[in-house]
């Protein structure tokens, strides 16, 4: 499974960068393929692109601030955690990629008609 | 026609030197302001806490792989950290600072109004974080974050090492706020003189992304692939090439592939849609054609014409050893 992440803390200093290795350490454990962007005071390093976000499965938003470029996830599943969940369990957020198959409210399903959708 | 300072191959000498505040950011000048306002103090530091990495950080500590150093600009730093190799809650106050080696860990309290600078000695970049905290869980906290690329190396890494190494509990702390001070000396520096720094960065990623051409060009190499490979835009690959080197990127990229091709041809007995395959082109005709423009002759009489100049003077067809 191919999985994007961004991690974003509040200061920027020490746990958006922790979160960003326990994710991709955990990542290793479980066979995941992962890309993670950091959002911190070193600035947006390991940028994701369009085509990183497009080819992945899911996108991991780890943040507890309104991050830059948030846009480029509009048209991929999200999941959403706070930072320090992804320090604390990694491997917990991990696997809600692979359960939680929810859509994305923002996305027209893909076996959904217009006339249902619009009802 | 935009100038690209940071990428020109000479810097208009002088100029960025007298006006280093002209392109600066908001967040970089307060940086800046408070950097001034710590190294216009005589002893500054007059203390610094050095953190450990023997005990085992509380749960959401501080520890990264890279260097901190944290500045106190106003109230109460609080901070739970090994000290010394213990376990303690320090208050460092304006005047001191702290400093993480990689691994080390340290927590803020931010039970305490505080203003704090920090700096993240990062592989690329150098971070800064001015943290304003209003002393209160519910969120009385705001963060300006800014940075500057920096390349790996040189002294402030080896200062950022020495501290690390004096931190074996054997040193005199005596040794700590002279090194302190000369990194955040180092670090004003590179805040002053950012393009200077980034126009070697950029140098440096052309030679990567050169030396990658270079032993990738049998592959389908396209300009958005090799941009993506090296995580910056295909036009800041592009603008990368114009600048820093002396062809554009396809250019660059054919140049490579045809010099591989008159290497192949002159020493291998190979048939040209073997050659061409080697060289990273499926399409023989199209392989032809480029090389003709590049060469002004067509593989076959390429290889026909050093043939008969190494049968002329033997000792100018002995093949050279780079291809060249």
């Amino acid at each position: 499974m191919t999985v994007v992440a961004v991690t974003a803390c509040p200061t920027g200093i020490a746990h958006t960068y922790m979160a960003a290795e326990q994710l991709a350490k955990a990542a290793r454990k479980l066979g995941f393929h992962i890309k993670v962007e950091t959002q911190g005071a070193m600035g947006l390093e390991n940028e994701l692109t369009a085509q990183e976000i497009a080819r992945a499965s899911v996108a991991i938003l780890a943040s507890d601030i309104t991050l830059e470029k948030a846009e480029r996830f509009d048209r991929i599943r999200t999941v959403r955690v706070s930072v320090p969940d992804a320090i604390k369990d990694p491997e917990g957020v991990l696997a809600r990629c692979a359960l939680d198959t929810a859509p994305n409210p923002a996305l027209p399903h893909p076996h959904t008609s217009d006339e249902q959708r619009s009802a | 026609m935009a100038v690209h300072i940071e990428f020109t191959g000479t810097p208009p000498n002088g100029l960025l030197d007298r006006h280093p505040h002209k392109a600066m950011s908001a967040e970089r000048a307060r940086v800046l302001d408070a950097i001034h306002a710590m190294l216009r103090r005589p002893p500054w530091p007059k203390d610094v806490r050095l953190c450990g990495r023997r005990l085992a950080p509380p749960p959401l500590s501080h520890v990264v792989g890279f260097p901190r150093l944290e500045i106190p600009l106003g109230g109460d730093y609080e901070n739970e950290g090994e000290f010394e190799g213990n376990a303690k809650l320090v208050s460092i106050k304006p005047g001191s600072a702290l400093f993480a080696p990689p691994h080390c860990w340290n927590r803020p309290t931010w039970r305490r109004p505080v203003r704090v600078l920090s700096v993240l000695f990062g592989h690329k970049h150098l971070g800064f974080s001015l943290v304003t905290s209003a002393g209160n869980a519910s969120g009385g906290m705001t963060a300006e974050k800014s940075s500057i690329a920096q390349q790996l190396g040189g002294a402030m890494f080896r200062i950022t090492e020495a501290l690390g190494d004096l931190n074996d509990g054997l040193s005199p702390p005596e040794a700590l706020p002279g090194l302190v001070r000369s990194l955040l000396y180092l670090v004003r520096w590179s805040l002053e003189h950012p393009p200077l720094v980034k126009r070697r960065s950029a140098v440096q990623r052309f030679e990567l992304i050169s030396v990658y051409l270079q032993s990738h060009y049998q592959q389908e190499i396209t300009r958005d692939r090799v941009a993506e490979q090296f995580g910056i835009s295909p036009n800041h690959l592009s603008r990368l090439f114009r600048s820093s080197g002396h062809m554009k990127f396809n250019e660059y990229l054919t140049h490579v592939r045809t010099d591989r091709a008159k290497f192949l041809l002159r020493n291998y007995p190979m048939r040209i849609d073997e050659i061409s395959r080697q060289c990273g082109y499926n399409d023989t005709a199209y392989f032809c054609r480029v090389f003709r423009r590049v060469t002004k002759c067509t593989p076959g009489d390429y290889r026909r014409q050093v043939a008969e100049s190494s049968a002329r003077d033997p000792a100018r067809g002995m093949p050279p050893v780079n291809g060249h």
